[in-house]
């Protein structure tokens, strides 16, 4: 048990909450009242017959539970704290491309929702030029259009519906 | 029961049917390229792949599968020995040896090393699993269902234990995955449970997408991060054929390698990589002058190159013979036998032969595509390697984005992908494991409907559970791997492992 402080401390950080534990924690936290709320009106039977509710009611409890130890963990624990960032920039880009692709795919099409979807994916990386980005787009639109569209026949509009 | 001769003819005449022979080579020959590119690994290929072989043939799906998967672990260890970039996590161990070679110009060495030493232990572990499987299946048939919900508790339990990162997120992901596999329509009730309204839940989450989502998007997304701008020059590759000498010294060491592999390749949450870290220790614990390794010393090749393909192949096992995923691969996989109607358990031997015995056919033929392959082709793959990865990953990008919308031709599943992706690149961050969290999403109906069953079984005993030997000794085993998981032994022993 550390009692002193020590003398030679890294420089990259002091001692503190172990950051990671602590939203970790918190997230199952989360997720286990969200599965608890969300599941309270299912039946929950007794154990000889086992209702809807049985089963996830006692996993929300158990993760409950471990996200209460996880984030007190966090608090007891002293780790070096580390600057470990969360890229937001690239998170958004990434994400929000395929979400623009699922926004556009039935009212425009693959033809229009793939290459912006793309586009705009191609921005999160550090290395974007726009003339590079947009040429692999439109080829990368082409052989999934020819691909799945056509070779194996899937059912996904050229061009959607607003057409 | 029909003689192991038999078995295998029937096996050998549907993997070798031209289709069936085109789908292996296809599936060695995308997981090799997998492999070596980075960031794009067997799990979100299998789960893209996964609505296309909807209209495929059974056999003929798990044939290609199943050659992406150990065709990766080739691949991985060709940029780990070339440019020190392991394409696979279970290629890491290669290169602390194998790139060394490179720099010494033994490049050609060390790749023929790994392929030869990956045939040898692949064809090892088919003959493993050709006889080892049947007599664990008929085992299995013994099990009804208060066994088989202690064998998947302790497969969840040992994949949290082998699963590197701490415990309580690992059990925490565990839990986790379970609850979403709740989600859909209760088959017993018929109650909709956390669907939200929404029709498309009614069969539950799509696992492409969370498959995708937690390994594929996030992946994207913790390398965009750690994106830098130096290009990658790899080493000259001249002299392949390994001389006589280094057949002797490459020998013992793929032997060994290949008994690691096989063992530590059946246990849930162990596979591939443990094996390959296991026997470089292994290796260089009994070798006489361990100080070679770490620079350049065969054995470190040989070893746990043909570990990690022993166990990438006998890690099927537990999956045909018990329905139990040993892997986010063989989650999938089981996931493939559902889309094709197939109830995956130790029936499958009985009523599928023709899958089964054709399966491991292919991969004694996967094998030795592989070794054909990767020794020829080596120029390609090294000219693969250098693909810069911004333009890469809009590739990968198309590939989710419609794969997922082409499973269930839902708009809905893809904003599913935008939220798993989102939450992986999350837990990532957080340091939690998302293989657990797989595998206990396909498990957790099996689970749900086993623990109800047992006990209906038991008239509402929950003792029923250790009342039954077999299934009292698996809930045995599970608690004392949780026990030592909390005492520490096993993370110790890893982290040694790691440090050598």
């Amino acid at each position: 048990m550390r009692s002193e402080k020590q003398p030679e401390l890294p420089t990259s950080g002091q001692s503190a909450f172990d950051r990671h534990d602590i939203v970790a924690g918190i997230l199952f936290i989360a997720i286990g009242a969200a599965f608890l709320v969300g599941g309270w009106s299912y039946a929950f039977g007794a154990t000889l017959n086992m209702g809807p509710g049985f089963f996830p009611r006692l996993l929300s409890i158990a993760l409950l539970g471990l996200g209460g130890m996880i984030a007190l963990r966090g608090f007891v624990r002293r780790v070096e704290s580390t600057d470990d960032e969360f890229a937001w920039g690239v998170v958004v880009r990434v994400i929000g491309a395929v979400a623009l692709f699922a926004v556009l795919l039935r009212g425009a099409g693959l033809y229009i929702a793939l290459p912006a979807a793309l586009l705009l994916a191609a921005t999160a990386s550090a290395r974007f030029r726009p003339w590079e980005a947009g040429a692999l787009a439109i080829f990368l639109t082409v052989c999934c259009d020819l691909i799945f569209r056509r070779a194996l026949g899937m059912p996904i509009p050229a061009l959607g519906s607003w057409f | 029961m029909a003689s192991f001769a038999d078995q295998l003819a029937l096996g050998f005449s549907a993997a070798l049917t031209f289709t069936n022979l085109g789908y292996c080579f296809a599936g060695v020959l995308l997981g090799t390229m997998i492999g070596v590119l980075p960031g794009l690994g067997p799990v979100p290929t299998i789960a893209l792949l996964l609505p296309i072989t909807f209209g495929l043939d059974p056999i003929s799906s798990f044939i290609m599968l199943a050659g992406i998967f150990y065709g990766a672990q080739y691949g991985g260890s060709t940029t780990a020995i070339l440019i020190n970039l392991p394409g696979e996590s279970s290629s890491v161990i290669t290169a602390l040896d194998g790139y060394r070679m490179a720099r010494d110009g033994r490049a050609g060495l060390a790749l023929a090393t790994a392929a030869i030493g990956s045939f040898v232990a692949g064809t090892i572990a088919t003959l493993v699993i050709a006889l080892v499987a049947p007599a664990l299946a008929s085992f299995a048939l013994l099990f009804s269902s208060p066994e088989y919900f202690s064998l998947m508790t302790l497969g969840l339990v040992l994949s949290v234990t082998l699963a590197s990162g701490s415990v309580l997120r690992s059990l925490a992901m565990v839990v986790t995955g379970l609850l979403l596999g709740a989600v859909g329509t209760d088959v017993n009730s018929g109650v909709s449970r956390f669907t939200l309204g929404f029709g498309e839940l009614y069969d539950g989450l799509s696992f492409v997408a969370l498959a995708m989502g937690l390994f594929g998007i996030s992946e994207i997304i913790l390398n965009l991060q750690r994106e830098t701008t130096t290009s990658r020059a790899t080493a000259p590759v001249n002299r392949i054929l390994p001389s006589l000498g280094d057949f002797k010294r490459m020998t013992p060491p793929i032997l060994r390698g290949t008994l690691v592999g096989c063992v530590l390749g059946v246990l849930p949450g162990g596979g591939a990589i443990l094996s390959s870290f296991a026997a470089y220790a292994l290796e260089k614990r009994i070798s006489k002058n361990p100080e070679r390794f770490g620079k350049g010393a065969i054995e470190g090749v040989a070893g746990p190159e043909s570990a990690n393909n022993a166990a990438s192949q006998t890690s099927f096992i537990p999956m045909l013979t018990l329905g139990l995923p040993s892997n986010p691969v063989m989650a999938l996989m089981i996931g493939a036998l559902i889309i094709h109607g197939i109830q995956p358990g130790p029936k499958i031997l009985i009523e599928q032969p023709t899958l089964f015995w054709g399966l491991i056919a292919s991969m004694w033929i996967g094998n030795f595509f592989l070794l054909l392959l990767n020794l020829p082709l080596i120029g390609i793959w090294a000219r693969l390697i250098t693909v810069p990865y911004h333009l890469l990953f809009p590739l990968i990008i198309s590939l989710a984005c419609i794969g997922v919308y082409a499973m269930a031709n839902t708009v809905f599943d893809i904003y599913l992908l935008t939220i798993f992706g989102f939450f992986g690149y999350v837990f990532a961050k957080l340091r939690c494991e998302p293989a657990p969290l797989l595998l206990s999403f396909i498990l957790g109906p099996f689970l749900e409907e086993h623990l109800r069953r047992s006990l209906l079984l038991s008239r509402g005993d929950p003792m029923i559970f250790l009342d039954r030997p077999i299934s009292a000794t698996l809930l045995a085993v599970a608690a004392i791997a949780i026990v030592s998981l909390v005492s520490g032994a096993i993370r110790r022993g890893r982290a040694t492992i790691l440090q050598e």
